[in-house]
């Protein structure tokens, strides 16, 4: 009865709380509305040049690289004001195509044909905006265009002249490649779009940009291909950035957080690359790019875990050795992950796996060793995450002494001084090298050997087996951007079979990616177009 | 009656291999037949299959119906309701007898010294885990597990191939009775559990698969079985059989060089987790369409616990187990919910779906189309 009673309180309450809300939510409308209205007037860009330039010395005070220029506008004897941030552009081109024409203009016009006057025949520039907004032009100045403000005008015009330094397309360190292009994207937005549209010259190539980061307004783009690409990814994509609320964005990897699917995702479920080629073929399976001002690595979502495995040099011929390869890559992910687990497993629960004579072996090399197996292997595979972490920090000159210290110091001397037992040293140094095969799963890969050592020290090769089930149904459940992340294996696609675990030639994928373009430009090929020939000559 | 499709009929014919094979990979009926084991499976295969094209055939002539709505429909509101708790009691049975002979199993060839409770509840854990995630990741886990079963079972066998002894075979059918007996055994162990899937068949792709994709499956599951059957029967011989528990697992040690019974034993736990993970993934979906919840999730953890709990309670002891294993008991229980209700269901079905044609027909037709 009290219950009863208590319940109908409380929906009462809720009723009450929700108009509440409801009101609230409405009157922030209309005052929203108001102040939207009266801010619009308030971002007006000033008519009298005094006032424009109060405001552009108040906007950046205490800003030693921002140029303000007073000029007159020719014959008219008008008051203009240039405004840039210095070091952006070269002044040469400044003084040439911008101050010289306005200082030397000699025109009889009328007042109101002034703005297109100096448009179409004075300023001689292809990237020219008007603009009418005082913030839009404060913010134009800061990405490094040029605002010149005109005295008794409304409109200002945004002039890009931007050619800041920028580090030469190269190749990159972190994915080298034999045969394939050997460009990589660098720091500038632009030098990256231009690399992806090189590789795909076609309108439906989209390229849409966006700004992230409430103090440092960091550019943003999004690529894709119309048709190829789900719209609702897109979408997704979209949403997920635009609901991105940050006061700083200063590399891609902050954007990769916010987006992913999951709050701590065990495995990478958001793809980085920094070469344009890659990028651009994950483009045309269906995938969405999203570029970052200032970082040369580049995100690519939907992104499924079989893509770890998958290396540019996969497609270029020899699918056969390709395929050979991808295995190889698949099985020593599986050493890195599980040997040191199966090594502790073997030597304290599982004995008898192990063929005689090598127990025996075994047994003499521990002989004298103070650890248990499992302390003994936590040693090495610490040791070997720290000198790896070591050698990628360090600076390059001193990384012969780290490989030094690592190979003799750590691993004959750990031996002989008999603080680990041979084996385990061949064990730990084999499970790490294999590691680097798979770059991307490196992080996740050493997590989950650490996970699997300690179970199979509780469990042996049941707490193996328990982890790796837990794991797998992690797996199961995950998705990138809605594609399933154990794509094409489960669920089964046959058709992304070809591009698995085995790679069929080039030719015979004949459709995208099933998960990714379904329903929409799904077919890539026909197939060989002179597969006849050698019969039809004979 | 449309649903949300969450599994594809290749994923169906997987979670029905990895959910019989988790009822035999430790422990398989038809070897209480001995040298006639192999004769068994067969037998046994054949009653079973006609066993599960009853429940297809039910879920076909129900039109998309789940178990809850099919009892329902066919025995009313209140009627529905009491056959669902005797569903949900015999499921709870089964996972309950799964994991603790999974349990046992492990005490007995691998971790003697470590507490039962630990080795169950780490297989519930998984169970609950998958069963929490949704069919679709149930799906989607055995496809990638699942096939690991067939491949140990490959192992082993060709691992054992020049070992071979055909002289275990003869004579042939010395005793008939035992061989009938563990064809029952095999038919309720293994096949009859499948009226679990009238829970899940609706929430298929596509309806025309199914009939083929648990066919698939059925061949899949007498071929390890036959395999195992034989070869250990040709390795042990048909006079040890009787004595030792787990002959697949003697089989997996046999193996010259190198002893990879303790992984081969690992997939126990892929075949039992399959087993527990429907088997409480089924009492919370019913139970959840009883009270009419409309997430089985909370449901679920609560389920996972009752097993660990009555497996103490009703098998105190190995002894007790293995006396409940060999005698018919598994297969008197499982005859009411496994035969009994389904030829129920089948016929009430049969002629509800008539009595509604013939409603159909006299209906004039300008009210139809009004």
């Amino acid at each position: 009865m009290f219950n009863f009673i208590k319940k109908k309180t409380t929906f009462k309450s809720l009723k009450t709380y929700d108009n509440k809300i409801k009101n609230q939510a409405a009157s922030e409308k209309k005052s929203e509305k108001a102040s939207a209205k009266k801010s619009k007037k308030e971002d007006e860009i000033p008519e009298a040049i005094e006032e424009v330039k109060k405001r552009l010395n108040e906007e950046f005070s205490l800003c030693s690289d921002f140029v303000v220029r007073e000029i007159v506008l020719g014959n008219t004897g008008k008051r203009v004001i240039i405004a840039c941030i210095d070091g952006y552009f070269d002044k040469a081109i400044l003084a040439e195509n911008i101050i010289e024409p306005i200082v030397n203009f000699k025109a009889d016009i009328k007042e109101n044909e002034l703005i297109i006057h100096l448009k179409n025949k004075i300023l001689s520039i292809s990237d020219l905006k008007d603009l009418t907004s005082f913030s839009d032009s404060v913010s134009g100045i800061l990405s490094g265009d040029v605002a010149v403000y005109i005295d008794g005008e409304h409109t200002a015009f945004k002039l890009g002249l931007k050619a800041p330094e920028k580090r030469p397309v190269g190749e990159p360190d972190t994915e080298t490649s034999l045969k394939g292009s050997r460009e990589g994207f660098s720091e500038n937005l632009r030098t990256n779009t231009v690399l992806l549209r090189r590789r795909i010259k076609n309108t439906k190539f989209k390229i849409e940009s966006m700004r992230i980061g409430r103090k440092t307004n960091t550019d943003i783009i999004i690529c894709y291909v119309e048709g190829i690409v789900s719209q609702e990814v897109v979408q997704e994509v979209k949403d997920r950035l635009e609901q991105i609320n940050i006061d700083a964005v200063i590399a891609s990897g902050y954007l990769e957080q916010f987006i992913q699917d999951g709050r701590y995702p065990l495995f990478p479920v958001v793809g980085n690359s920094e070469k344009p080629d890659k990028v651009a073929a994950k483009i045309l399976e269906g995938r969405v790019a999203i570029l970052v001002d200032g970082t040369p690595t580049v995100l690519t979502v939907p992104y499924m875990m079989i893509e770890s495995f998958q290396a540019q040099e996969d497609y270029f011929g020899e699918y056969y050795f390709a395929s050979l390869m991808r295995l190889l890559r698949v099985f020593s992910f599986f050493i890195s992950v599980y040997l040191p687990g199966l090594y502790v497993a073997v030597t304290a629960f599982h004995q008898t796996i192990i063929p005689f004579k090598l127990m025996l072996t075994m047994a003499a090399t521990r002989e004298g060793i103070p650890f248990s197996a499992f302390l003994e292997a936590l040693i090495m595979v610490v040791t070997f995450e720290i000198l790896r972490e070591a050698g990628l920090r360090m600076p390059r000159a001193i990384g012969q002494a780290v490989s030094i210290v690592g190979a003799i110091v750590l691993g004959d001397a750990a031996v002989s001084a008999g603080i680990a037992s041979a084996p385990l040293v061949i064990i730990a140094a084999l499970s790490g090298i294999c590691s680097f095969i798979v770059p991307p799963l490196m992080k996740s890969g050493a997590v989950t050997r650490l996970i699997i050592l300690i179970a199979a020290n509780i469990m042996g090769l049941m707490g193996i087996g328990f982890v790796t089930f837990m794991v797998t149904i992690y797996l199961c459940n995950k998705k990138s951007f809605g594609v399933p992340y154990l794509s094409p294996f489960a669920p089964l696609r046959t058709s992304g079979m070809k591009d698995a675990l085995i790679i069929t030639p080039i030719w015979k994928m004949y459709t995208r990616p099933a998960s990714l373009a379904k329903g929409r430009d799904y077919h890539r090929t026909t197939g060989k177009p002179h597969r006849n020939r050698g019969e039809q000559d004979g | 009656m449309k649903r949300d499709a969450k599994i594809s009929n290749y994923q169906l014919a997987i979670i029905v291999i990895g959910f019989c094979y988790g009822s035999t990979s430790i422990a398989n009926p038809a070897m209480a037949a001995k040298r006639d084991a192999w004769l068994s499976v067969l037998l046994g295969t054949l009653g079973g299959t006609l066993l599960i094209t009853l429940y297809l055939y039910i879920s076909k002539i129900n039109n998309g119906r789940n178990l809850v709505e099919i009892l329902e429909y066919c025995f009313g509101k209140i009627g529905g309701k009491l056959f669902c708790i005797v569903y949900i009691l015999y499921f709870l049975y089964l996972s309950t007898y799964n994991a603790r002979t999974f349990g046992e199993f492990m005490i007995a060839v691998s971790y003697p010294e470590t507490p039962m409770i630990v080795l169950v509840s780490l297989l519930i854990i998984c169970a609950v885990y998958a069963a929490r995630s949704g069919l679709s990741v149930i799906g989607k886990t055995c496809e990638v597990l699942v096939p690991l079963l067939p491949a140990a079972v490959m192992v082993v066998t060709l691992s054992l191939l020049d070992a071979s002894d055909f002289t275990g075979f003869k004579p042939m059918l010395l005793e008939v009775g035992p061989v009938i007996r563990s064809s029952i055994d095999l038919i309720s162990n293994v096949y009859g559990d499948f009226v679990i899937f009238i829970m899940v068949l609706p929430y298929t792709t596509s309806a025309k698969g199914r009939f083929k994709a648990t066919y698939w499956a059925i061949a899949v599951i007498f071929t390890i079985m036959f395999t195992t059957s034989t070869r250990n029967i040709q390795l042990i011989g048909p006079a040890l059989t009787d004595y030792i528990r787990y002959p697949s697992h003697v089989a997996a040690q046999m193996i010259p060089g190198i002893s990879i019974d303790p992984l081969v034993d690992m997939n126990l736990l892929i075949g039992g987790g399959v087993k527990a993970t429907l088997c409480i993934y089924g009492c919370a979906k019913i139970t959840s369409e009883i009270v009419g919840i409309e997430n089985c999730k909370p449901l679920i953890a609560a389920f996972a616990m009752i097993p660990i709990v009555l497996g103490f309670w009703f098998f105190p002891d190995a002894v007790e187990l293995y006396h409940w294993a060999k005698s018919m008991g598994d297969a008197t229980l499982s005859i009411f919910p496994q035969l009994l209700i389904p030829i129920a269901i089948l016929i009430i079905s049969i002629i509800k779906n008539r009595k509604k044609k013939r409603e159909v027909r006299k209906t004039p037709p300008e009210l139809i189309i009004g």
